[in-house]
């Protein structure tokens, strides 16, 4: 048995067998499919959601249901406030990735190339003068390692 | 007690629904009737020992399943 009420801004609340539940339509035109799973998987750890696609509409439809069994509308209400706050969020994330794809993906290839280009002066090092096991600091000619206090 | 809902292939992966019945094969059954084109019904019957917690055990598997499909969608982005 299944009884339902619509409210006005596309907000639906209900109960069945499983307890009660809300529902939202989000419009795909205004938020990606990928906002909505996004924001989704964040709250999968307090509620329980299933989303499902409208065939005659195009409507995604959001079902969230508290985890907690017998708890009241308002409650449920309150969490798709912030569900849709969430999503708005999201969305904004990924017109933000979309404008600035091109500059991040040359950054990173510059990054890369860089790092695996061979160097094009060779480095000034000789190891020919690397102390062997007889020698010590004190030994050095020059005695760069020692300051004259300490004499 | 069950739960039948209708999916959309291309918000709920077969590779996410597949991991989801192995891992809780333990508890539930699932049936999976293919319909029109694009769609999926799914029916999650909650085993018997399990039955004082069947509305988690249930519940539980949608959240797995949408938590699955999730990663599964969004790495191939």
């Amino acid at each position: 048995m299944m009884e339902e009420q619509a409210s006005i801004s596309a907000f639906y609340s209900g109960e069945d067998d499983f307890g009660v539940f809300a529902r939202i339509s989000v419009d795909p035109n205004i938020f990606s499919e990928t906002a909505v799973l996004k924001t989704a998987y964040w709250f999968t750890d307090q509620y329980y959601l299933f989303i499902s696609k409208r065939k005659e509409t195009g409507l995604l439809e959001v079902e969230l249901r508290l985890k907690e069994e017998g708890t009241s509308i308002d409650k449920l209400k309150a969490a798709c406030g912030e569900f849709c706050n969430n999503l708005l969020d999201q969305e904004i994330r990924q017109k933000v990735i979309k404008e600035t794809s091109v500059v991040r993906d040359t950054l990173i290839k510059k990054a890369f190339f860089e790092a695996k280009a061979p160097l094009t002066v060779k480095v000034a090092s000789n190891e020919s003068h690397l102390p062997n096991s007889s020698q010590s600091y004190k030994d050095d000619p020059v005695r760069a390692e020692c300051s004259d206090s300490w004499n | 007690m069950e739960l039948t809902r209708r999916i959309d292939n291309s918000l709920y992966s077969r590779k996410a629904l597949a991991d989801t019945r192995e891992a809780y094969r333990p508890y539930c059954n699932v049936v999976v009737q293919p319909e029109s084109s694009g769609s999926v019904s799914i029916t999650v019957t909650v085993k018997g020992e399990y039955k004082a917690q069947a509305r988690q055990v249930a519940l539980e598997f949608w959240n797995y399943f949408l938590d699955t499909s999730c990663e599964q969608s969004l790495e191939s982005v």
